[in-house]
């Protein structure tokens, strides 16, 4: 029974090594102690026995948590109102349960806890005895053997040592294995002699993080404004505007990323890559809503060229928001399908089509199995189709409930100071979301009305101002209208900072052909030509949009 | 069979160690066993007395002792508390359920203020508890901190953390519902 001696061993060796004096540092500040020397100690003592919540493995007495000096406080002023300590105790427990006496009191649930070692003794004592009594153990004796023994006894006594010895010698180095094991582990993590390492000593350490990450930053900025510089000397090179873009993303200025990637989609011949991105951006700046113009650039692209990877993303990402599972499965199958193993995005997509095969209720492999055999049908069993579609409207609405919660709070901050222009953008820019046409009108107004001196504000107001009548081209007339109302006084408000600026030029046109004055818009765009590079893309787009109106 | 006995049962004894081991490790890494959330003491126990200077009525105390007629929430949170920010929305929701008392933890009135203000005040009344002593008397251990208290005034339910969604349609807002039958 070597076992329970290296038992035993260990259970002796855990008891020296807890009793040796452990280096301390106290988180206590001088004001807060208190004058009274005996008292003081007392209070030192009960702080040493009390668990600080928030570290959880630190008494109140070596935490620098706020809630640890609190417990302090509230042990002191227990102790001058005169209680005692069993009672200080007691009130904190009753409050914060066992679990803030670092010592558990012997109840039924800690019963075990502190019985096992006692058990273990026991046991092992027991176990002791009870092989010694049946003989399977004799100890050396320390007696000279009979000299009436004979060879032939000490050889069967051998015998009977010779046989447990595999699993004896097997079970004593297993336990010294766990024995050394759990020492290096202690003396490398656990030794409460470990220097600690105090927040304030690594400011240092902290601050050169700190000024790694600023300095990344200006990295990026400087990147994006020698990319602006670059559109802005040739604006016809569509190399340019896409630097600008992954720039922009970087920085995650997403309008301005939006911007460059139109302008050079515009540059193109309808190239679907750039269009791609675009709907990328697009569904990025919607918070993962694959908004409608999004949408119709991913049909578009689908179109002409079925097999590309970002709009089949975009496209299962759209099916997943209606609620099309099947769709959604489909679409990413068929685009892991077609990716090569180790395209960078095959990781994501398969997460996805995990959750959406998820959401549609059916296995994976079944689906595939499907798919391959008969992919004329419907590859997909409708599983209580409608108890799930009923499920997902229904954390929909509560989703949806939470979002107009958020607007809400948003449209009453703005209500309060009505002077953040920027804010009322945002706020429009959720009501389209929400498809509120008439409420982002409204906010775009006030968007306008609160920058009045900002010529670039009201800028960005008339693209999402463009954007809005984007998003719903099959509108009743009257919201045409009054878009274009909107449109014109901020338009007014524009010509009065900057009447000749290029961009403003191309809105005065859009929203005058919007509103049926073919003469005004030609004006406008005819005044445009005149300024930008009459060899570059734009102008070439110009020139045919001004055919169609002249027609 | 005896001996053999006797030699296997330590390993036997490591094996059931063993096994509870790893269950109780598997548990947390898959999240079901949260070692660091503590229970609430306070559990079925009724509400520790509670009066607190009103935030916006300094004058004005708010109460919480009286068993109410229905159930109602306690909130605890804070100007300089980043998660309360985070619960704004999910408290918006359940204030059209039911009553939320307020409790601005170590607080300064005027930032608790101006934190209501931006983020929204779903609160029924609000204390200002800028010592924060009545946090101690309710075992609070950081804010936000939510408790559920049914209309005979005991502690039915603590949450530590914010309220997410999850918490809010799983936890939260069908305990509430089947408190709102009873009473």
């Amino acid at each position: 029974m070597r076992f329970f001696q290296a038992l035993i061993l260990v259970l002796l060796a855990n008891i020296s090594v807890q009793t040796l004096p452990i280096p301390q540092a106290f988180a206590i500040t001088a004001e807060e102690q208190l004058t009274d020397p005996a008292l003081e100690a007392r209070a030192r003592d009960l702080s040493k026995q009390l668990r600080c919540l928030v570290c959880q493995n630190q008494s109140i007495d070596d935490s620098d948590a706020d809630l640890a000096k609190d417990l302090r406080a509230e042990v002191r002023k227990q102790l001058l109102g005169g209680a005692d300590d069993k009672t200080i105790l007691s009130n904190l427990q009753e409050k914060y349960g066992d679990y803030v006496l670092l010592n558990p009191p012997v109840s039924l649930a800690t019963i075990g806890l502190w019985a096992t070692p006692i058990l273990a003794l026991l046991l092992g004592g027991g176990l002791i005895v009870y092989s010694r009594k049946r003989g399977l153990r004799t100890p050396a004796p320390s007696v000279p053997l009979p000299s009436a023994s004979t060879d032939k006894e000490l050889a069967s006594e051998k015998a009977i040592h010779m046989r447990p010895i595999g699993a004896t010698s097997l079970a004593v180095t297993a336990s010294f294995c766990i024995l050394i094991a759990g020492a290096i582990y202690w003396f490398g993590l656990g030794s409460p002699s470990l220097p600690s390492q105090p927040l304030s000593q690594r400011a240092s350490e902290i601050n050169l993080e700190a000024r790694q990450v600023e300095a990344q930053l200006a990295e990026k900025q400087q990147a994006f404004a020698a990319a602006k510089d670059a559109t802005m000397g040739t604006p016809e090179n569509i190399g340019n505007w896409l630097e600008l873009a992954l720039a922009a993303a970087e920085l995650g200025r997403v309008e301005e990323e939006l911007n460059a990637l139109r302008t050079a989609l515009s540059l193109t011949d309808e190239d679907i890559g750039i269009k791609s991105m675009l709907a990328e951006a697009l569904t990025r700046s919607a918070d993962g809503q694959v908004i409608p113009e999004a949408r119709q650039l991913i049909a578009e692209i689908l179109a002409e060229n079925g097999g590309e990877p970002r709009a089949l993303f975009l496209s299962g990402l759209a099916a997943m928001e209606d609620g099309a599972y099947n769709r959604a499965v489909d679409n990413w199958r068929y685009l892991i399908e077609i990716s090569p193993k180790d395209a960078p995005w095959v990781s994501v997509v398969r997460e996805n089509l995990t959750e959406a095969a998820e959401r549609a209720g059916i296995a994976l492999e079944a689906a595939g199995i499907a798919l391959e055999e008969d992919s004329e049908t419907s590859p997909l069993p409708a599983l209580s189709q409608e108890s799930l579609s009923a499920a997902a409207e229904m954390s929909e609405a509560e989703r949806l409930e939470m979002i107009e919660g958020m607007v809400a709070n948003l449209r009453q901050r703005l209500d309060e100071n009505p002077k953040d222009s920027e804010g009322w953008q945002r706020l429009a820019r959720a009501y389209r979301v929400l498809n509120r046409p008439e409420e982002a009108l409204e906010a775009l107004g006030r968007a306008s009305a609160a920058a009045l001196n900002d010529f670039e504000l009201q800028l960005a107001v008339l693209e999402q101002l463009m954007m809005a009548g984007k998003d719903r081209d099959t509108a009743p007339s009257q919201d045409k209208a009054k878009e274009v109302s909107v449109a014109n006084i901020v338009l007014e408000r524009a010509m009065a900072l900057n009447a000749e600026h290029p961009e403003l030029l191309f809105f005065a046109g859009h929203f005058a052909r919007r509103d049926g004055d073919k003469d005004k818009a030609r004006f406008y765009w005819t005044k445009l030509l005149d300024k930008i590079p009459a060899s570059s893309e734009t102008a070439r787009l110009l020139r045919l949009e001004l055919d169609k109106l002249a027609r | 069979m005896a001996r053999s006995f006797t030699h296997f049962l330590p390993l036997l004894l490591f094996a059931c160690f063993a096994v509870i081991a790893s269950i109780a490790l598997v548990m947390t890494l898959s999240g079901e066993r949260k070692p660091s959330e503590l229970p609430s003491a306070l559990i079925g126990k009724p509400v520790p007395p509670t009066e607190l200077p009103s935030l916006y009525n300094p004058q004005a105390f708010v109460n919480i002792e009286a068993a109410t007629s229905q159930p109602y929430l306690v909130n605890f949170f804070a100007s300089w508390c980043a998660p309360c920010r985070a619960e704004a929305p999910a408290l918006a929701i359940l204030a059209k359920k039911i009553d939320i008392i307020g409790i601005a933890y170590k607080d300064k009135p005027q930032d608790s203020q101006r934190f209501l203000t931006d983020y929204g005040n779903p609160y029924t009344a609000i204390g200002s508890d800028n010592e924060g002593s009545a946090g101690l008397n309710w075992g609070v251990y950081g804010v936000p901190e939510t408790y559920l208290i049914s209309a005979d005034g005991l502690i039915i339910k603590r949450h530590a953390g914010p309220i997410d969604g999850d918490i809010l349609r799983e936890e939260l807002l069908p305990l509430i519902r089947s408190l709102q039958k009873q009473g």
